[in-house]
């Protein structure tokens, strides 16, 4: 059966609904602890989303967390980039936007929270690290899966990886 | 073995191979520092691995409407893409700070630039206008091409390309490559502009007449700059050569492409008028 955008589904690739529905949390969780709030990691969700809708014909099955914390890291390193280019204040263009402030009761239970300072620590890491260290530790990716990601050898994911942690360790000690 | 090791790590993850791993079974046997260390990190992978976010419905219902609505067809523009003669006064030194640096990351990117005050509004109405546009419109390229440009720096294939204008004309952005291989991009906008101000804020730069107009110039390294100050529009040319050399290429520009008048109607004449006034 077709689903809504008139596509036939494939075994093994699931459907962008499906993703939506199912791994939302997932990339939300990785954005989350890449950007450090709940506004960008919104941002980056989002972007992330209308990617893997366009991208999926290209899926090939295998690690679906793999290809989409990829996708989300993607968005998000390109944001940051972008604002480094670009130096930015953003002017919200959804009212919606201007009211969040402050998460809502809800919202923050639905936060499993860090440490704050742990989560300050992480975002304080540098973008390489933090990369390495949320994709490892977050999304769950190999180092192989990393390596692809991030355009490195296995060996400076590894390097990363531990450097990163003990910057951390550092702050939780 | 020493703390920095990143075999530590590695062991953790189960990413080491036998003989790699059988090495630090044998320093962790003997050193009950480095045991201590590694359960240290053992939680600290575990504290991130069970923290998932989950988000609210609230912010899901955010995500997926802000999703929904970019997948809406677009509808045409009510207005032609350029009609300059609806254009409108726009603010001055800000709308031309922010064409710096929505230029110079087309072209390939400017330091120094954090010093431009209060662009945050003027950028986000470029690209809310870019937006709109019609996908494959005339003159027009969508939204994705465009942060594509700007993420992977000049690539445009074409001698001229205008990349993008907003539903009435106010801003157009157009990206040339002359034959010797100087980029230029060129944002043209409506309203005078301060280019005194220009100067002192960014701290650079020196302003030149150019056959009664007024031209703000300066060299940011491999890119440079140069703002001019019509009647009642602005351009601000960047691009990989020197400002003299850039204003040569767009004076010749009409000459070079016969066929821009039919791409960009009069917006070629607007570009190009300034540079034409001293010959």
């Amino acid at each position: 059966m077709a689903d809504e955008a008139g596509r036939t589904p494939v075994p093994g690739v699931p459907t962008w609904e499906e993703i939506a529905r199912d791994h939302l949390g997932f990339m939300y969780s990785v954005a989350y602890r890449l950007a450090g709030n709940q506004s960008d990691a919104e941002d980056v969700v989002q972007e992330a989303l209308l990617r893997v809708k366009r991208g999926l014909e290209s899926y090939t099955p295998g690690s679906l967390h793999g290809w989409l914390a990829r996708i989300v890291t993607n968005v998000f390193l390109d944001e940051t980039r972008r604002r480094k280019r670009r130096p930015q204040t953003h002017l919200p263009d959804d009212p919606d936007r201007v009211l969040i402030g402050a998460p809502a009761a809800d919202e923050a239970l639905a936060m499993e929270s860090l440490p704050d300072h742990l989560q300050a620590a992480i975002v304080a890491l540098p973008e390489e690290f933090r990369t390495a260290v949320v994709l490892c530790d977050v999304a769950g990716l190999s180092y192989a899966e990393i390596a692809e990601q991030s355009g490195v050898p296995v060996g400076t994911v590894r390097s990363r990886v531990h450097r990163g942690r003990l910057r951390l360790r550092d702050v939780l000690s | 073995m020493k703390i920095d090791d990143d075999r530590l790590s590695a062991y953790l993850d189960d990413e080491l191979g036998s003989d790699e791993r059988a090495a630090v079974d044998t320093a962790l046997a003997t050193d009950p520092a480095l045991r201590s260390i590694l359960a240290e990190l053992a939680d600290l992978k575990e504290l991130l691995g069970r923290s998932p976010i989950v988000p609210s419905a609230a912010a899901t219902d955010r995500i997926m409407a802000v999703v929904e609505r970019a997948e809406e067809p677009k509808k045409p523009s009510a207005s032609p893409v350029v009609d300059l003669a609806t254009r409108r006064r726009v603010p001055t030194f800000a709308a031309v700070a922010a064409s710096i640096v929505i230029i110079a990351s087309v072209v390939g990117g400017v330091g120094g630039t954090a010093s431009i005050p209060a662009i945050g509004d003027l950028v986000a109405r470029h690209e809310a206008a870019a937006s709109v546009l019609e996908s494959g419109a005339e003159m027009a390229i969508d939204d994705d091409a465009m942060h594509e440009i700007m993420d992977t720096g000049p690539a445009m294939p074409t001698s001229l390309d205008l990349t993008y204008a907003d539903r009435d004309g106010t801003l157009v952005h157009a990206v040339f490559e002359s034959s010797d291989g100087t980029l230029l991009s060129v944002f043209r906008q409506d309203g005078d502009t301060d280019l005194d101000g220009i100067g002192d804020k960014m701290g650079t730069g020196e302003i030149v007449d150019m056959g009664g107009h007024e031209m703000w110039a300066t060299d940011m390294g491999e890119t440079h700059v140069a703002v001019i100050d019509g009647d009642g529009f602005t351009w601000t040319i960047v691009g990989d050569a020197e400002a003299d050399h850039m204003m040569a290429i767009m004076t010749d520009l009409p000459a070079r492409s016969p066929t821009i008048g039919d791409r960009i109607g009069d917006v070629a004449d607007v570009i190009t008028r300034p540079f034409r006034l001293g010959s």
